[in-house]
């Protein structure tokens, strides 16, 4: 598998992109060069120097220290989100699935309620009903994804269930969490990883898209969407300031969903 | 006996890593006789029979050599060219009658299509022949299974659907590859029945099985393939009164054994 | 056919109902008091007694569930509250947004048509070919853009640089191109990738080669066997786009100054404005459910196998 992933030139490159976005988030205050939240309205609209890289911004930021700190917003809400929604997602699929009868039609009945709203939409009502800030947001995301995920867990799972060796590893005696933790679980594990990898671009994009609307994160914090919000006024006059984080987001997403698809070329060829 | 097909020295590779599957492959088809292509699978009967019918993917497929058919290479024939073949001349029944139909195409729209793309008719002329040739297979209420979709049929039934479509342009040659695998015991008698009447018209038969019994029972000729080449051919009585490889003899023993198992 | 539109129905009614229960539960998880909310907004300084008798007025005092039945008897009415920010009924504010949005989605869904299908039949034709790599490539990026993103890109690029767009003026047939396009480019790019991979799958069945050994000519088989089987999927997965567009249209509103019910939603949010919000919410997950219903029935009228596999509900 790993073999299979390195010679693959598309999952090298998503591979290469999240490594390099990880590394940025991480070190982030080794490689930006000034205090991303310091204000200095004589440098406003500075133009590229030493000093500011990219720039100023509007109130006199510097744009790459910002850009930099940016990674960290974008993961640091965007991978915790994800584990949760894997945690709940999969046990909800999976125990569904596997218990099966009444409980299971039950449980797709209120995934069809759930799935009923575009994830957008319950974002958007529950951040109306909680009130702003990152925490609202990361509940809303995960209130608003976790039926689409739960759905094709216990997708899988229902044709691991077909498969012979359910059956057989419980004739031989094992329990059902055994069977669920050591047979089906890592089955389909790849699957899963396809499906969190591209998934991942899709918070990022979302998480993005409601700091853009001014809804989540308050102005001011040096994250992506947030900085092409408040760059909004300045978007004739100086362009820049909106181009570059959107090649950030850009860039994160495309890492992810070029690793997830080039993942799920290796799993299912016949899709192409 | 003249040959209506002769394939000549055919070589299948796959064209990722160049590795052969099909290795120099020549037979004969007579005319009004019936070829058993015998083997396990993996052994390249089946991939044999679609390069004959130029079926394979080109991009995981590179098929080498000659199919010698009324004097032309079909290997060497334009798309449009063998799209005239196919179906009319030579024609095919399916493995899968369950899957080989379009599901979203009424049994009568496929017969039409396939009347349509040799012969100059409407569509209605061609409706017509294709309840002709359903009601000569001795299937009831033709119009109801013109007018149904594959899946609301029977496998067996849509197997005769299959041969019908086969006879329907008059072809001089069939290839049925594992025609009668998906298929009960009962259907599969009435099926081999069809094969010979098949051949009383005078049309030549490829019967692709890994059954003895398929071959026992139809066939004139058997060629035996293993690991992609030909290895050993004959008459039937040949093969197996008198065969000279041990392979051949171990399969034929397995056959034996499993009569023996179904009839305890 | 017959069991299974009963069925069907009857599930889309527990669909509805849950529905409305959820839309009810969003609003009041909330840690505002709308009447308290409602009264600082009108009243100047009120007084708790104000504001108690604002609660009874909007039946706020009643238990949790007799609001609920209360809310959804008037909802199915028509009539969604008074909102906070406007004054106007819900209802009227939102039939007076609604013109605005579905013209963009609308817009929006013909460009996904008209691009998507020949440009994923190209590719999946010609697979691995220069065109399919190229469209490849650019397809993964058209789903890691954020389209609000998008959308100031082609503000930068058609307002100043090409400027042949009437950008700012709403109402101007002109003006709609780049919103819809904004709004269209990413489902085109994932529905390009989706419809491919459909087709690709397609061509590799049972029935494609036996309509080859048939003697069908190529371009049949590709019109009506392969295409017309890719169909489903592609069907059920354009209505859900629909319903994803008219929330996503917040998001291209609030770039294109567009007034439509996605810039009123967030408005609402940030006024918080619950009454509004509720009737948003409410309005476009009725739209997106009966979408998913219209593609079910039009996939059932072309594939009458899929009745045999999912009869029941």
């Amino acid at each position: 598998m790993v073999k299979e992933i390195l010679k693959n030139k598309q999952a090298v490159i998503g591979l290469i992109m999240m490594f390099i976005v990880a590394f940025i988030a991480v070190f982030a205050p080794f490689i930006a060069v000034n205090n991303p939240e310091e204000i200095s309205p004589a440098q406003k609209f500075a133009r590229f120097s030493g000093r500011y890289p990219l720039g100023a911004d509007q109130l006199g930021r510097c744009i790459f220290s910002r850009l930099i700190y940016g990674a960290r917003y974008s993961l640091g809400i965007a991978i915790p989100v994800l584990l949760i929604l894997a945690v709940i997602s999969t046990f909800l699929g999976t125990v569904s699935a596997y218990i099966g009868g009444r409980f299971d039609r039950i449980f797709s009945i209120f995934c069809d309620i759930f799935m009923a709203f575009p994830p957008l939409l319950v974002v958007l009502s529950l951040v109306g009903a909680l009130g702003q800030g990152i925490l609202n947001i990361m509940i809303a995301v995960i209130f608003s994804m976790w039926v689409w995920f739960a759905r094709v867990i216990r997708s899988y799972v229902l044709m691991e269930k077909k498969k012979g060796y359910v059956t057989a590893s419980k004739i031989v005696g094992c329990s059902d969490i055994q069977i669920i933790t050591r047979h089906i679980i890592p089955n389909i594990l790849p699957a899963f990883i396809v499906y969190f990898s591209t998934g991942v671009a899709g918070i990022i994009l979302m998480i993005s898209g409601f700091s853009f609307l001014g809804l989540g994160i308050e102005a001011g914090v040096p994250e992506w969407g947030a900085m092409l919000s408040s760059a909004k006024p300045y978007l004739y006059s100086r362009p820049l300031l909106l181009i570059y984080p959107g090649i950030f987001i850009l860039f994160t997403a495309a890492g992810f969903n070029l690793f997830g698809e080039a993942l799920r070329d290796i799993i299912s060829p016949e899709g192409g | 006996m003249s040959n209506l097909l002769e394939i000549r020295e055919l070589n299948i590779t796959l064209v990722e890593n160049q590795r052969p599957i099909v290795k120099n492959v020549s037979f004969n088809v007579g005319k009004g006789r019936i070829l058993g292509i015998i083997g396990e699978s993996g052994s390249g009967k089946t991939l044999t029979s679609k390069a004959i019918m130029r079926l394979l993917n080109e991009k995981i497929f590179t098929v080498k050599g000659q199919v010698e058919f009324r004097g032309n290479n079909l290997l060497q024939m334009s798309e449009r060219e063998i799209e005239g073949v196919m179906g009319k001349d030579i024609s095919m029944i399916m493995q899968n009658p369950m899957t080989a139909f379009d599901p979203m195409m009424k049994i009568g729209k496929q017969i039409i299509e396939t009347v349509k793309a040799h012969l100059p008719l409407s569509k209605k002329q061609a409706y017509d022949m294709g309840v002709q040739q359903l009601k000569k297979m001795n299937l009831n209420r033709v119009s109801e299974i013109m007018n149904s979709y594959p899946h609301t049929l029977s496998g067996g039934m849509l197997q005769r659907i299959m041969i019908a479509i086969a006879l329907l342009l008059e072809p001089r040659i069939i290839i049925a590859d594992e025609a009668t695998t998906a298929l009960d015991v009962s259907t599969q008698s009435i099926i081999l029945d069809e094969f010979k009447k098949i051949q009383d018209k005078g049309i030549s038969l490829i019967v692709v099985t890994h059954d003895f019994g398929v071959i026992a029972k139809v066939a004139n000729d058997v060629i035996v393939m293993k690991d992609g080449e030909i290895i050993e051919d004959g008459t039937v009585h040949e093969i197996f009164y008198n065969p000279k490889t041990e392979y051949t003899k171990e399969l034929l023993k397995a056959r034996l054994l499993a009569d023996e198992v179904s009839y305890a | 056919m017959l069991r299974y539109i009963s069925n069907r129905l009857i599930g889309l009614i527990i669909v509805l109902i849950g529905v409305t229960v959820l839309t009810f539960i969003f609003s009041n998880i909330s840690t505002v008091d709308p009447a308290e909310a409602f009264a600082r907004r009108n009243i100047l300084n009120p007084t708790p007694m104000q504001i108690e008798e604002l609660r009874e007025e909007m039946g706020l005092n009643l238990p949790v569930y007799r609001q609920y039945f209360h809310w959804m008897g008037e909802s199915m009415k028509g009539n969604l509250g008074i909102s906070l920010l406007t004054k106007n009924p819900v209802s009227a504010d939102i039939a007076k947004k609604m013109p605005a949005t579905l013209s963009i989605v609308g817009m929006a869904f013909f460009w996904i048509v008209v691009i998507t299908l020949p440009i994923s039949i190209l590719s999946a034709v010609k697979q691995n070919g220069v065109f399919d790599h190229v469209a490849r490539v650019i397809t993964i990026f058209g789903i890691s853009m954020p389209n609000f993103w998008l959308g100031f890109i082609m503000l930068i690029a058609f307002a100043v640089v090409v400027p042949i767009f009437n950008v700012v003026d709403y109402g101007n047939f002109k003006s709609i191109i780049l919103p819809s396009l904004t709004l269209a480019i990413p489902v085109i790019s994932s529905s390009i990738r989706l419809f491919r991979a459909t087709i690709l799958l397609n061509m590799n069945k049972d029935f494609v080669t036996y309509a080859k050994a048939r003697g069908i000519s190529k371009t049949n088989i590709i019109w009506k066997h392969i295409l017309k089987n890719s169909l489903p999927p592609m069907i059920t997965l354009m209505c859900q786009n629909l319903g994803y567009m008219i929330a996503g249209s917040a998001i291209v509103e609030s770039v294109f100054s567009w007034p439509g019910i996605g810039s009123h939603l967030v408005e609402a949010i940030v006024g918080r404005d619950l009454p509004t919000i509720n009737g948003c919410v409410l309005v476009i997950a009725v739209i997106f459910v009966l979408s998913n219903l219209f593609a079910d029935v039009v996939n059932i009228m072309l594939n009458p196998k899929i009745l045999n596999e999912q009869g029941e509900f």
